[in-house]
């Protein structure tokens, strides 16, 4: 557990506080909030209805998480810290489950700031809080595993522009591509977003959410492990 | 090295343990409704009627394939959590004759395939059974009315038969009207050629007839009996088929003196509205504009055309109750109204709301003199301030919430408060007013990068101290 903290609190520190962290942090919120004020105000909307944040919400999170990973990477490259990790006694998990875990701390510091444009609509109509919670919730749980998706593609592609490419197109299709019905709707998250947009909270998706967590780590830490194998 | 390889050998092992995990898990779908309204739920109403039934009840819900409702899907799997026996069925060829006897309509959809959109006829309607007994639900669109359409066919099978509604209409004005309401109860139409004869268990008067006594005597008898009347009033003459303006009414109508008894005044004028005729219902995808009061499922919208206020004078022993009011964004024009749409007149000084609906209950004076006692019990009128937005006129190029409204306005008044409840289940107010608000601009683009700069300022410099120490 020590090891894991030891080397989330490098990747954190690293993320945290580079330029590309620093500006998600400040403009995912901003760019998400002047989307949303800009469009209420002009299409002088008087429905108490956030379906289009939460739209837009997703669409910023495939512009964001693989920049995000692609930076953690890159500042791995740059200081020669992943050299270092490989010489020292981490297991390809601990190394797996800090680098994910401090995105996660990154995208829920971002998150907690866009939750601040719902908090201050709410009390400008009478808006579905179960639903808005589910909403939330689901955007969370897919944001959670598009990062890793995303460390999961960066470890299997060295090439870190191939890499940002991949996930972004991976992001797009399981995010955006809205299938209804069938096995392509099983696999895309969008498919599993849509009990949580209705204000439902289903159990079954939260597992697809997790399960797509739990494996994209595993095989992450696999990849790692053949690498070392070499 | 081994100690690796058997490592991923184990990673192997648990993926292929997961997968049936997985597998089961996908097909069982457990969830919370989470809904302020909770729409996804079945209500207590609805599991005391199906509790009563000792004996299975099928329910069968006709579904072609094309047809495509993921929420109608989820609220039909919550029936099958019931003491019901709830099946999801695709129609076979030999299957849809004996569904068209039954009187399920085949309708028209338009959905995609491959990508592009295709017509196709299909079946999506319920079926019940108990016992020996059979009623049906003929076509289902809307997922938030399914509950309510299988409670009120439950009640139609617990009765043996559908309720009788008489309307009186001499002319053709009423043809939608009497062909939806037909599904769901037994409609008598009548006129001073064919008169009533019976007190029906409810009433429906538009004002747009010179009643015979006979009739004017059978409506007053229904009052008197505890038979539930809708009165549809018009405050100023309207009939576009023949005049652009709306003028005053000649003479008065007896319907009109008959309200004055009552303290109902259907005023001599129109309201206009520029939210009348986009009041939408809830539904899944559609918006509501509306300050209406009062808002029903199952149906998207309710076009409020060519309305009169309706005022009240208190009499004793009779209550009163607005049912359904203008918008806050209405005005009144008096004599000689131009029916026409005019888009550009938009008043600066709006005066609404105004009443459109009002219920008065209580023991009503009768207008005729009756020998027996029996006919004075307590009795209910409903009065709408308009004969045309349940008419043809109306109907014909509008949606059909209004005859949603007025369907679940009879049953309410038949005494099945607690379908009328269901029906309302899914009702809120999600009006917002974010006009000349200036909190989102303050909070999201002024203190949050206030917030986040400072913090990272405070970070930083704690770090450079921590180095340089």
């Amino acid at each position: 557990m020590t090891k894991i903290f030891v080397l989330y609190a490098k990747d954190l520190r690293q993320l945290f506080f580079s330029i590309t962290g620093f500006l998600s942090v400040l403009l995912f919120p901003i760019l998400l909030s002047s989307w949303m004020i800009f469009i209420v105000h002009i299409s002088n909307s008087k429905q108490a209805d956030l379906s289009s944040f939460f739209a837009m919400y997703s669409t910023m999170i495939i512009l964001f998480i693989p920049v995000l990973t692609l930076k953690l990477w890159i500042e791995d490259n740059k200081y020669k810290t992943d050299e270092l990790i490989k010489t020292l006694p981490f297991s390809e998990i601990n190394i797996i489950v800090s680098r994910f875990s401090a995105l996660l701390t990154i995208f829920s510091v971002i998150f907690a700031g866009t939750l601040l444009f719902p908090i201050s609509f709410y009390s400008l109509g009478n808006f579905d809080m179960g639903k808005s919670f589910t909403n939330l919730f689901a955007l969370y749980l897919s944001g959670a595993a598009s990062i890793a998706l995303c460390v999961f593609i960066s470890t299997l592609v060295s090439g870190r522009i191939i890499s940002w490419i991949l996930s972004t197109g991976a992001l797009l299709f399981l995010g955006s591509v809205s299938i209804s019905g069938g096995f392509l709707s099983f696999l895309t998250f969008s498919g599993h977003m849509e009990s949580f947009s209705r204000g439902l909270f289903s159990l079954r998706d939260v597992f697809y959410f997790a399960a797509v967590i739990i494996f994209s780590l595993l095989l992450s830490s696999k990849i790692i492990l053949l690498r070392r194998w070499r | 090295m081994m100690k690796k390889k058997e490592e991923l050998i184990l990673f192997l092992i648990l993926i292929m343990m997961m997968l049936p995990v997985f597998l089961i898990i996908s097909k069982t779908n457990i969830y919370f409704d989470l809904t302020d309204n909770r729409e996804y739920s079945i209500s207590e109403f609805t599991e005391d009627v199906l509790s009563e039934y000792e004996q299975p009840l099928y329910i069968t819900w006709w579904k072609s394939e094309e047809f495509k409702s993921p929420q109608l899907e989820i609220i039909s799997s919550l029936f099958a959590k019931l003491p019901v026996i709830s099946t999801i069925r695709n129609p076979g060829d030999d299957e849809k004759d004996r569904l068209r006897e039954l009187g399920f309509p085949e309708e028209q959809i338009e959905y995609e395939r491959a990508g592009e959109l295709t017509q196709a006829l299909v079946f999506s309607g319920l079926e019940i059974r108990y016992l020996n007994k059979t009623v049906i639900v003929p076509f289902l669109v809307d997922p938030l009315s399914l509950e309510y359409q299988i409670v009120e066919a439950l009640i139609r099978l617990e009765e043996g038969g559908k309720k009788t509604i008489a309307i009186f209409s001499d002319n053709s004005n009423y043809t939608i009207m009497i062909s939806e309401l037909t599904k769901n109860f037994n409609v008598l139409s009548v006129s001073n050629e064919n008169p009533l004869k019976s007190i029906p268990d409810f009433l429906i008067v538009p004002d747009v007839m010179d009643f015979s006594n006979e009739n004017l005597f059978a409506i007053d008898r229904s009052i008197q009996s505890g038979s539930p009347v809708i009165f549809l009033c018009d405050g100023l003459d309207i009939n576009p088929q023949l005049s652009d303006y709306a003028l005053p009414f000649e003479s008065p109508s007896i319907i009109h003196q008959w309200l004055e008894g009552y303290g109902i005044t259907v005023e001599e004028s129109l309201i206009s509205d520029r939210n009348s005729l986009s009041l939408a219902f809830v539904s899944e995808n559609s918006q509501r504009f509306s300050n209406y009061d009062f808002w029903f499922k199952g149906s998207d919208r309710f076009d409020a055309l060519w309305s009169s206020p309706i005022s009240t004078r208190s009499i004793e022993g009779l209550e009163k109750k607005v049912l359904l009011k203008s918008s806050e964004l209405s005005w009144l024009k008096e004599t000689d109204v131009d029916l026409r749409p005019q888009f550009e007149e938009e008043a600066d000084d709006f005066t609404g709301p105004y009443p459109i609906a009002v219920e008065v209950k209580g023991e009503f004076q009768p207008l005729f003199q009756y020998s027996e006692d029996s006919y004075k019990t307590d009795g209910t009128i409903l009065v709408f301030g308009s004969s045309l937005s349940f008419s043809d006129v109306v109907q014909s190029s509008g949606s059909l919430g209004n005859l949603v409204y007025i369907r679940n306005e009879i049953y309410r008044l038949l005494g099945y408060d607690n379908l009328y409840n269901i029906a309302l289940l899914s009702d809120r107010e999600n009006k917002m007013d974010a006009s000349g608000q200036i909190q989102p601009f303050v909070i999201n683009l002024v203190m949050y990068p206030m917030l986040i700069i400072s913090l990272y300022i405070i970070l930083l410099s704690k770090r450079k101290k921590s180095r340089s120490v």
